[in-house]
């Protein structure tokens, strides 16, 4: 089993506080980008660790998918089909930002055989928008679902952004509520994450920004819990959220340590080796290098990693964690070899005498109150080497 | 060459008032070097010398001068250490000479340096020539560096002589004034051996070598000679003069300058102002001035990384080698590991053996706060010195501590007179004398505890004067003080490489200084972590390390997971560059939180 990453790199305005790979050019190239991403897709079709295993997800990120024309989506999502052995039902997501969307577009995404759809939401306060840096209004927010809706999608996502300076947490709520208002089948809310080279990191080091303390930021992390789990939302990982059976398949897919491919400027991959560990890549940011790359008949890879079979096992315990069901220990004994508990029993020990940590039914996870601290267990786990 | 045309003579400057600069012009103008072998100040030889402008072991050149009279003189110049903490080392180069050229720089004055080492050439009954350099400059005032010469100390500078040793101009008359007004040495050839080490130093190829000034008689090759401190004899095997090169000689005479070198494997036998003579027919009695270095200051070092420990030995064993001044013994610190406790002359040599330790032989180090010896009077009577707080005997013992003081000289411009007073008075200090030294410049004298002076106030004094305050010490006396013993508890753990000495009055200030500055270099545990300031058992001051309650990052996708994994890996080798006390993890910067205070 395994996902497909598609990078659609380019954006109306960028953002501050983004730090995806994403590029603002007045005129797009739409078909050679196309024409890039179906060789480069090709070509993974012929390295033998993608045969014989399915596809499940496909996943249009960016930089702002829903710029992309509905051809290009429709030729990808054909290509995929084509060149892999497919499962009987794929999940197909696509981000749309508010912004640029249209019926014709989100018809031409459902007639693509996309059947997800993320709205880059955000805030639904006009203020909250503007310091964001966003280009869409609340209006065009509500109008996007509607039109999402009507074109068809039974399979919702909305973006939100919490924690914004200044921002008061009942304030926060009320704007949860409107988003539970709406419905939608899943909700991802983020605390904002003040990311390193990026504009808003450079405003910050000048002039502090007024952002949450610990004590905040966890009042806002546990009151947004608290409120989606009353609307019957489970959360099932750090920041997102979803009505029962609908997660996002193919973002679970990272934390069940699942493979990828993935195809476009600055996209990430990662799979499997036979000895245990796994190769992690990443493309050229820059659409032109990736496009020059692909069409040398090159990959288009500017970064790539391999990792041992030892530290593959902690990064993929880290990254399951995340997640609420935690990990499957008899998987992990499975894919690594070796029982999880004869490799970082030492670590978990404290852990699991606080309660912190559970093991259940097989199964190793946080306890609901230790999830906040996921990453300081990562850091003992990434760490040890007995 | 004659004891007649033979002149010994020193330099004696404040840092920065361009001593070196004026030895190389007069090496130059003799052209004991050719141009192209004339490094910049070729008499400071190590590194870290030409870095911070500061002479640290005595050299010497032997310049041969054809006079204006029309003959050849020898000029011995003899270099002396600049700074504070080797007033001993400067006493005895000027010991070996009959003259000195006092350097004044014509934009700043007399200073603090300058006073002392013109006094010490004076105990000396040297022969002072003022020079007012960097007349170049366009600040350069002669008439008054001329009158603050004359006014602070006290010397007739209606003779003083001007140059600039920066364009070269006035160095010829400087090399005639040397001549004519440097008496030639005294003493008899025909006496038996009395010869001063001025200086020594190691050599790999060659062992130890004696920089000496010969007071009467000769030192031959094949001879033995005797040093009177230990009474130990070793045959010359070389000896020969500095031009500056090693320039190898059959004898020294009667008011040479010169090296011997004899087989002497421990520099620790060739003492700096020892008395050489001739172990056949030996002197009576020594040159006065002699004493065995004494160590003021005192630190634990210890490797970061414990397994350099061997390496931190080797290397401590190496730099005694050249400079028998600086001890060491091992140390075992429950919170630093091994380690070594270490005694300098001063700060500054401090300073230098850790720089030299970290740069030369690459070791990452942690320096626990400096600290002085005190004695301590036991009520039955025992007298002990202790320099390390972990020995510090149970209050209950204890009749009385002594601690050391010195006598400090401060030169400050007017303007900065307040927050100098202010500086000495929070340091404990006693004023003794305050005078006028121009319009505008004071000369402040302080009675001070060494103790203050060895946490930052060096630091301080340049700061709170913009770097314009001079200062000089000595050593003076040990007086009564009610100093105790500070501890520093972390997660109710007394950290033996925290603890200090301090004064009663100032322990409750000090502590909570101390507190405060670790809450914010040590990182934040999953559990509470209090840090405390104790005396005995009484808590001074508590600060809490809160515990960490959140660490989580928002977003975790496909494209994220290598880099967040690195940062997540990176947290985690910071932490292991630390040392752990208990659960705790304390990075190095919390142990040298203690060698600056008051900042905040």
């Amino acid at each position: 089993m395994f996902g497909l990453y598609v990078h659609i790199p380019f954006c109306l305005h960028k953002c501050h506080y983004c730090d995806f790979n994403s590029h603002v050019q007045a005129d797009i190239d739409w078909p050679a980008y196309q024409a890039a991403l179906l060789t480069e897709l090709k070509q993974w079709s012929t390295q033998t660790q993608f045969q014989h295993k399915q596809l499940k997800t496909i996943f249009f990120g960016g930089g702002t998918p829903s710029l992309a024309p509905p051809a290009l989506i429709q030729a990808v999502v054909d290509a995929a089909y084509q060149h892999f052995d497919c499962a009987e039902s794929v999940e197909v997501s696509l981000e749309a930002n508010p912004g640029t969307v249209d019926m014709d577009h989100f018809t031409g995404y459902r007639q693509a055989g996309v059947n997800r759809l993320s709205i880059g939401v955000q805030s639904f306060d006009e203020q909250e928008l503007k310091w964001l840096q966003r280009i869409h209004s609340v209006d065009e927010v509500h109008r996007a679902f509607k039109i999402a809706r009507d074109v068809g999608f039974d399979n919702i996502n909305l973006d939100l952004m919490y924690a914004l300076p200044k921002q008061n947490i009942a304030h926060w709520l009320n704007h949860l509520e409107q988003a539970i208002a709406l419905k939608p089948e899943h909700i991802s809310a983020y605390q904002l994450t003040v990311e390193p080279h990026t504009l808003l990191a450079a405003t910050h080091a000048k002039k502090p920004l007024p952002i949450a303390d610990e004590d905040e930021s966890l009042d806002f992390f546990w009151k947004t819990r608290a409120l989606l789990q009353e609307n019957n939302y489970q959360a099932y990982e750090i920041s997102n959220f979803s009505k029962p059976t609908l997660k996002c398949q193919h973002n679970d897919a990272y934390w069940l340590y699942r493979d990828y491919i993935g195809i476009g400027a600055g996209a990430n991959g990662k799979w499997d080796q036979l000895d245990g560990g796994v190769t992690r890549y990443r493309n050229h940011n820059q659409p032109q290098a990736y496009m020059t790359h692909i069409q040398d008949n090159k990959q288009a890879i500017s970064f790539q990693e391999s990792l041992d079979s030892n530290t593959a096992a902690s990064e993929s315990l880290w990254l399951a964690l995340r997640r609420s069901e935690g990990v499957s220990l008899t998987w992990f004994e499975q894919r690594f070899q070796q029982k999880c508990h004869a490799m970082f029993g030492s670590v978990f020990k404290p852990w699991l005498q606080t309660g912190q940590l559970c093991e259940k039914n097989n199964r190793l996870f946080l306890a609901e109150h230790a999830l906040v601290m996921v990453d300081e267990l990562a850091s003992q786990i990434l760490d040890y080497d007995g | 060459m004659t004891q007649r045309l033979t002149r010994n003579f020193s330099i004696i400057a404040h840092i920065d008032h361009g001593k070196s600069t004026l030895a190389d012009r007069l090496i130059e103008e003799t052209n004991a070097l050719s141009q192209r072998e004339m490094k910049k100040q070729v008499l400071d030889s190590m590194d870290l010398e030409q870095e911070r402008g500061i002479t640290i072991k005595a050299q010497t050149a032997c310049l041969s001068y054809p006079a204006q009279d029309g003959e050849v003189y020898q000029l011995n110049l003899i270099d002396t250490p600049g700074h504070v903490d080797f007033t001993y080392e400067v006493a005895r180069s000027l010991q070996a000479c009959e003259g000195a050229l006092l350097i004044v720089d014509a934009t700043q004055g007399v200073e603090a340096q300058t006073l002392a080492n013109v006094y010490i050439a004076m105990e000396n009954d040297l022969e002072i020539i003022p020079v007012i350099n960097k007349i170049d400059l366009p600040s350069a005032d002669v008439e008054e560096a001329k009158r603050q010469i004359e006014e602070v100390i006290g010397l007739d500078a209606s003779e003083a002589l001007c140059c600039s040793a920066k364009t070269g101009e006035g160095i010829a008359d400087i090399l005639e004034a040397v001549v004519a007004r440097v008496p030639a040495p005294l003493g008899d050839r025909e006496k038996p051996l009395q010869a001063l080490i001025v200086d020594s130093w190691f050599d790999t190829y060659v062992g130890a070598v004696a920089l000496v000034r010969v007071v009467q008689g000769e030192i031959h090759k094949s001879m033995k000679l005797r040093m009177m401190s230990i009474g130990v004899a070793y045959d010359v095997n070389d000896l020969g003069v500095f031009l500056p090169k090693p320039m190898p000689r059959q004898k020294l005479s009667v008011g040479d300058v010169g090296f011997v070198i004899c087989g002497v494997k421990r520099l620790s036998d060739l003492k700096v102002g020892d008395t050489l003579t001739s172990d056949r027919h030996p002197v009576e009695e020594a040159l006065p001035g002699f004493r065995e270095p004494k160590a003021m200051v005192f630190s634990g070092m210890y490797p970061v990384d414990s397994a350099e420990y061997g390496e931190l030995r080797d290397s401590l064993e190496k730099l005694r080698l050249n400079d028998p001044s600086f001890t060491f013994e091992p140390e075992n610190s429950t919170a630093l590991g091994l380690g070594f406790r270490c005694g300098f002359l001063g700060m500054l040599h401090m300073e230098i053996i850790q720089e030299r330790l970290e740069r030369e032989y690459q070791l990452n180090l942690i320096s626990t706060a400096p600290s002085v010896v005190y004695k301590i009077h036991y009520k039955d009577e025992r007298v002990t010195e202790v320099s390390n707080p972990s020995d510090f005997p149970d209050v209950i013992e204890i009749a009385h501590i002594e601690e050391p003081r010195v006598l400090a000289n401060i030169f400050t411009p007017n303007e900065f007179v307040g927050a100098m007073m202010k500086l000495c008075q929070d340091r404990r200090g006693d004023q003794l004398d305050m005078k006028f030294v121009s319009e505008n410049r004071v000369m402040l004298t302080y009675d001070l505890p060494l103790s203050e002076l060895v946490i930052d106030f060096y630091d301080k004094l340049k700061s709170l004067s913009r770097g314009y305050a001079s200062m000089d010490y000595e050593v003076s006396s040990f007086k009564e003080s009610d100093v105790i013993k500070l501890d520093i508890l972390v997660h109710a753990e007394p950290v033996d490489a925290l603890s200090m000495i301090v004064h009663r009055s100032c322990a409750e200030t000090r502590g909570r200084e101390l507190v405060s500055r670790l809450r914010k270099l040590i990182p934040r545990h999953q559990f509470d972590v209090p840090l405390q300031a104790a005396i005995g058992g009484r808590i001074l001051a508590r600060e809490t390390v809160k515990a960490v309650r959140k660490n989580v990052i928002a977003k975790c996708y496909g494209g994220d997971i290598s880099r967040k994994r690195k940062l997540l890996e990176k947290q985690k080798k910071g932490k292991k560059r630390m040392k752990s006390i208990g659960s705790v993890d304390v990075p190095q910067e919390a142990f040298m939180a203690v060698l600056t205070l008051g900042e905040d």
